[in-house]
């Protein structure tokens, strides 16, 4: 067995060995190893024909489809690394990405050339644009110098991967994440990195190719490299929920059922909504065998409820920020008995983490200190922001003699007698919606942007089933007339959805403490009334 | 087809609530709100809820499929059966 040290290695092997069994199975599709494996060499081509090199980044913005995988994975072949944007981002956000990480290419869709062309305009220096959709683009006037690249023409490639070096340290992708500083930061990632939390996934969960996995994570959220990836590394099939389905829980439970998945992976938030919204209960779940979750924290309530349904699963809370992928894990046991929150666990993915003081002293066991984890799927850095990532990459003594970059978290933990981990909160303003990470300080700073807004703060309200709903409290300037909605439209042109806050109040004034800063707990009580 | 009042209740929520837009001209009613990705979970939510407070309806969950939700006119075909239902 020849060693893997790039992903789409792991779709080659797939191909080779098990060619004819599906890849991908979304709305009644379904595309084989083998000719998942073509279709991203011939798309490998079409983006070296028009000077895609290697190093380069290229960005993906649509709705998936087969073709989109397809794409993530040439884009690999090609040398370069995919970086996919949140197909529901405005126009504006998806255009500081990509202008911010300098993509040389995207991949979207006809009907968005011209959201494309007015946000981007000529300020995109890329190189081409490639359709993913049989329906031809808009015309449009700023980019219209660049190739337009349709699928048809991708077809007309060659199969066969260009030949491209590569090594497992390159990047494979950047992945997105909201910054605290209102500019959302690119967390570069290498094969390396992805292999180490695949193989170890794959290897954990006993992944075959008999196994039918799920795919609910958009592609800009790192669970979805669980579906591609470990899926390939198996040559199991992954059913993508196509975008049309994905914000109803009735239409996912049926499809999952149905198609008989053996492997659901999705953020607490999801499954919740599956099981109070989606009509689980009554449904076959025999087929399923293995449910995996991670984003955020799973009310027990719901889980015990989920593991009632299905109880010859195994269930796993899987847990790591973007940074380092999935650096802990734990397995639950049984129907938990009590309420009290189930533990991250313990490192997996070839990942060590250390629990430090604010010195960066290691905390007794049973201390309460912050999560830092050093090894194997730990990122490289921020794109293009050395000072921000050396505020989270430091040089860690492991043992004496021997220092490694260690990423911090954020995240506070305490070690159980057991050995296993307990998230206990953050030390920040970063929250968790919906299983989305997002820093609170983005919101504000976007709301401070606006020109009538004096002062801002966004309130993270603890919700049982979506982890946290967001209220903003804004302080206008004098005499300049700003209402509510005037607010949202403002954040909606830049923040995805679920960073808009449910509700915003307009006050004279802000509650502050003694020492002058905003109290953030007076602006909760009343604010937490629905 | 000319747009009924429960299809401009409907789209008024939709671009002021959802989209946190002002353009009431930017919607049609045949539109495809799935298509071009529109709608996320939340705002599903919140359409339900909505129709349910204003039409005096309830939808219950297995009726919440796209094929309900996809345009303006979807939705307010589903509210006027759900109407129909309880009537």
């Amino acid at each position: 067995m020849s060693p893997i040290s790039l992903l789409p290695q792991l779709l080659r092997r797939a191909a080779e060995r098990h060619g004819e069994r599906d890849a991908i199975v979304m709305e009644g599709t379904r595309l084989s190893y083998a000719a998942l494996e073509a279709e991203s060499n011939r798309f490998a081509r079409s983006l070296a024909a028009h000077g895609i090199r290697r190093g380069d980044r290229v960005a993906l913005w649509a709705p998936k489809s087969p073709r989109l995988i397809a794409a993530l994975y040439g884009i690999m072949k090609a040398g370069a690394a995919y970086v996919p944007i949140d197909p529901g981002a405005p126009p504006a956000r998806m255009a500081w990405i990509a202008r911010d990480c300098e993509v040389a290419g995207m991949v979207s869709i006809g009907e968005r050339a011209v959201a494309i062309d007015e946000a981007c305009g000529a300020r995109a220096p890329m190189r081409a644009l490639w359709w993913a959709d049989a329906r031809p683009p808009a015309a449009t006037p700023a980019i219209a110098g660049l190739p337009g690249v349709p699928w048809a023409e991708v077809e007309t490639e060659a199969d066969g991967a260009p030949a491209v070096a590569a090594l497992d340290g390159d990047l494979a992708y950047v992945l997105y994440t909201s910054g605290s500083t209102g500019e959302p930061k690119g967390v570069m990632l290498t094969h390396r990195n992805a292999l180490a939390f695949v193989e170890w996934a794959t290897a954990t969960f006993a992944l075959t190719p008999e196994d039918r996995l799920s795919n609910l994570a958009p592609f800009h959220f790192d669970l979805s490299t669980f579906d591609l990836f470990a899926a390939a590394a198996a040559a199991a099939a992954v059913h993508p929920v196509p975008a049309r389905l994905a914000a109803f829980p009735a239409a996912i439970a049926e499809a999952w059922t149905r198609d008989r998945l053996t492997v659901w992976y999705a953020t607490p938030s999801a499954l919740v909504l599956l099981l109070t919204r989606g009509g689980l209960v009554g449904r076959d779940l025999a087929a399923l065998r293995l449910l995996l979750f991670a984003g955020e924290v799973f009310p027990v309530k719901y889980l015990r409820e989920l593991m009632g349904l299905a109880p010859q699963a195994r269930f796993a809370n899987l847990y790591g920020p973007t940074e380092t992928n999935v650096c802990t894990w734990y397995e639950v046991p049984a129907i938990p008995a009590d309420d009290r929150p189930l533990p991250i666990g313990r490192a997996c993915s070839n990942d060590e983490v250390l629990v430090l003081d604010e010195a960066g002293r290691r905390v007794p066991a049973g201390g309460v200190g912050e999560l830092w984890v050093r090894g194997a799927t730990v990122m490289q850095g921020y794109w293009r922001a050395p000072e921000r990532t050396a505020l989270v990459l430091q040089p860690v003594e492991i043992a004496p003699g021997l220092t490694d970059l260690a990423y911090r978290t954020g995240d506070l933990v305490r070690e159980r007698p057991d050995g296993a981990l307990e998230f206990l909160g953050r030390r920040d303003h970063q929250i968790k919606t919906r299983g989305y990470r997002v820093e609170l300080g983005e919101i504000e700073t976007t709301l401070l942007r606006h020109p009538a807004v004096d002062e801002a703060v966004v309130i993270a309200v603890p919700d049982p089933e979506i982890t946290h709903r967001l209220l903003a409290v804004v302080v206008p300037r004098p005499g300049a007339p700003v209402t509510e909605a005037d607010l949202k439209q403002h954040l909606s042109l830049t923040l995805p959805r679920y960073m808009v806050p449910e509700s915003i109040v307009l006050r004279a004034t802000l509650p502050r403490t003694s020492s002058g800063k905003v109290d953030r707990r007076a602006l909760e009580p009343p604010l937490a009334q629905p | 087809m000319s747009d009924t009042a429960t299809e401009n209740t409907i789209r008024e929520f939709l671009i002021h609530d959802v989209f946190y837009d002002r353009d009431l001209s930017r919607l049609g009613s045949d539109q495809s709100l799935l298509e071009a990705g529109l709608l996320d979970s939340l705002s599903i939510l919140k359409i339900v809820t909505f129709c349910e407070e204003s039409f005096g309806i309830t939808i219950p969950d297995v009726e919440v499929l796209p094929d309900h939700f996809d345009s303006v006119r979807s939705i307010a075909a589903l509210v006027e059966r759900r109407r129909a239902a309880k009537a």
